[in-house]
């Protein structure tokens, strides 16, 4: 989960124009574009060509010309209302990633304003030990995650989902924490001399005056359960399944066993849309969110 | 990071009652984490002592309150003889010291490139990124179709410049594909956290450089990469970390993964991960599966510690970065 660094960071970076000394280094400067774009086509080709092969006739391969005539954009139509039940899975998905999504940021952030503000014994090493958990590899967690779970009766349920929801998530508490440890201190002197407890403070001071990073930590941790796979593909019943799980296994020829690829690809970049839009709108939003703080530090 | 008095404390007038408030204080703290020691405990570390005793146990059943029995080391023992499970780290190892260094040179390399001055530099920077934010599985079908073996964009390419075009990628290249897969769909991520590194950089060490009369080459060995070296550091980290959990990937590109999770994945891109999964929920071997685990979370740890260890000698340490 190192998307929340890499997105702030991101809007951090912002270009920086040097000085440059004129023509000589045009040539060099004409070759570095050509560089750029040839590279940032690799980086783009595989998302056009699924683009591209979901237009293709079902039955004839992905061969013939690259953008393919006539474009079957049927293909699209019969992902989201074939058998499929595409609308179903989808409310599994939002479900999943509401439940995953929503309590997590608020008790992450309420788990980073403890560690930037309050003083506690242990705190400093306890927050050292939250870190280190995000290292504990998934082959050692996940079996007897998956057991526990088993043996709390919440196999093929949306409580794990729930869990995981309340209880937050290490790399957000990592994110709140820096970013209320730069929050001016005078506020909360403020609050205390009104006699506000910790509790108000955070309710009516940090957290209404966070919404950048809460948005930040939405579109991170939404896109992680909107794309998640092994937890749901393991744990949940077909009828509660994501379409993260659903997307790679469901668009088969029941009969002859081999994958409708168009429709398969038309459903799989359905899928993505939200997040995509997500990211974008999470874009500007970073750099309001960093342009506020900037104010204020 | 010692624990200073902070003024607000300090003003407090009588020490009792400063003692009695910061008892307060400290049970608010844990109360406020209490949401994430609720998940941890239950979810993560209860868990975690559990594998290892089911470790240490016959348990071939999710159900634990049948014929349980204690076995001592003998999952270990015969993980030791597991041909099939030595050959999953092979795979591993070779998986790690492959993708890791793809990860880093072609992280470094893009944040290098954006930050020579380009123009529409926001474009490029999410042209870039775009396939980190592509769920999984639709990286999986997108592969899957530039593979294809009539009629793929890779085999399109190899026959336009001269070679095979009906390459079976999915079977007889399942590694090579899973390495474009992982660096197409997240060098956009370090690539960020380089270019962070990069503007970190005091543009005067540039300027001094230069009236030195130091050269581009000369700058980024003597300036950009020391300067770099504690990012460099933090990726190799994530890398081996990202590395050793790839799990849904190989997965996701298996050949007829409708028969079943990793029932059909070939065995070059069966990872210790995939193994032990495999153990469990197709054998239905818990104990055995987590022994496996364990083995590979100790092995890994002394690889983590030897990485660390290494930075003592070349990891550039400034007083602003370590100091405290």
């Amino acid at each position: 989960m190192t998307q929340g660094a890499v997105a702030a960071e991101a809007v951090r970076a912002r270009p920086r124009r040097r000085r440059r000394g004129a023509r000589k280094r045009l040539a060099g400067r004409t070759l570095l574009h050509v560089v750029v774009v040839v590279l940032a086509a690799v980086f783009v080709a595989p998302i056009l060509w699924g683009f591209f092969s979901s237009l293709r006739d079902v039955h004839a391969g992905l061969s013939g010309p690259v953008v393919p005539s006539p474009a079957h954009w049927d293909n699209y139509r019969y992902a989201w209302s074939g058998e499929f039940a595409f609308s179903h899975y989808l409310w599994n998905t939002a479900v999943l990633t509401f439940i995953g999504t929503a309590p997590a940021v608020l008790t992450s952030a309420l788990a980073g304003y403890a560690f930037a503000r309050m003083r506690a014994r242990g705190r400093n090493a306890f927050f050292i030990f939250v870190l280190a958990t995000t290292f504990i590899p998934f082959a050692v967690s996940f079996i007897p995650t998956f057991w526990v779970i088993v043996e709390l009766g919440m196999y093929s349920t949306r409580w794990p989902w729930v869990i995981w929801g309340i209880s937050g998530n290490a790399f957000l508490i990592f994110l709140f924490r820096q970013f209320y440890a730069s929050f001016p201190t005078e506020l909360d002197d403020a609050a205390a001399i009104d006699g506000a407890g910790h509790l108000r403070t955070f309710l009516q001071i940090y957290l209404p005056n966070s919404i950048g990073p809460l948005a930040v930590a939405i579109v991170i941790l939404g896109t992680g359960w909107w794309g998640e796979y092994i937890y749901a593909a393991l744990l949940l019943p077909d009828r509660l399944l994501p379409l993260g799980v659903k997307v790679a296994t469901g668009y088969y020829d029941p009969a002859q066993q081999f994958a409708l690829v168009p429709i398969q690809l038309a459903g799989s970049l359905l899928f993505t849309i939200p997040p995509l839009l997500a990211f974008f709108a999470l874009q500007k939003r970073l750099a309001r969110g960093i342009v506020t703080t900037g104010l204020k530090g | 990071m010692a624990t200073a008095e902070t003024p607000r404390a300090a003003t407090a007038a009588l020490p009792r009652r400063r003692a009695s408030r910061r008892r307060r204080e400290t049970l608010a703290f844990y109360g406020f984490l209490s949401p994430w020691l609720f998940g941890f405990v239950l979810l993560t570390s209860v868990p975690l002592v559990l594998a290892f005793a089911m470790s240490l146990s016959n348990l071939t059943t999710v159900n634990l309150h049948t014929n349980l029995q204690y076995v001592g080391a003998d999952n270990y023992v015969r993980a030791y003889h597991d041909h099939e499970m030595w050959y999953a780290f092979e795979r591993t190892g070779i998986l790690i010291m492959t993708i890791v260094p793809l990860w880093l040179v072609t992280q470094l390399g893009l944040a290098l490139l954006l930050n020579a001055g380009l123009r529409f530099l926001g474009l490029w920077r999410t042209l870039f990124y775009i396939a980190v934010i592509v769920p999984v599985v639709a990286k999986a079908s997108i592969w899957k179709a530039m593979t294809d073996p009539d009629g793929g964009l890779l085999n399109r390419v190899l026959g336009a410049l001269g070679g095979s075009s009906n390459v079976s990628w999915l079977v007889d290249h399942s590694t090579a594909t899973l390495l474009m897969l992982l660096v197409w769909g997240s060098a956009g991520l370090g690539m960020l956290i380089f270019l962070a590194g990069l503007r970190g950089i005091p543009e005067e060490l540039y300027e001094v450089a230069r009236i030195d009369g130091a050269g581009a080459v000369r700058r980024f060995f003597t300036i950009t990469l020391p300067l770099l070296t504690p990012v460099i550091m933090f990726q190799l980290v994530w890398g081996l970390f990202g590395a050793a959990n790839v799990l849904i990937e190989p997965i996701l590109l298996s050949p007829g993964l409708q028969s079943g999770i990793g029932s059909t994945v070939p065995s070059e891109n069966t990872f210790v991960n995939l193994y032990a999964l495999q153990r469990i929920f197709s054998d239905g071997d818990f104990g055995y599966g987590a022994a496996i685990a364990w083995i590979f979370v100790l092995l890994l740890l002394l690889v983590t510690a030897l990485l660390f260890w290494s930075g003592r000698f070349w990891v550039f340490h400034t007083r602003e970065q370590y100091g405290k």
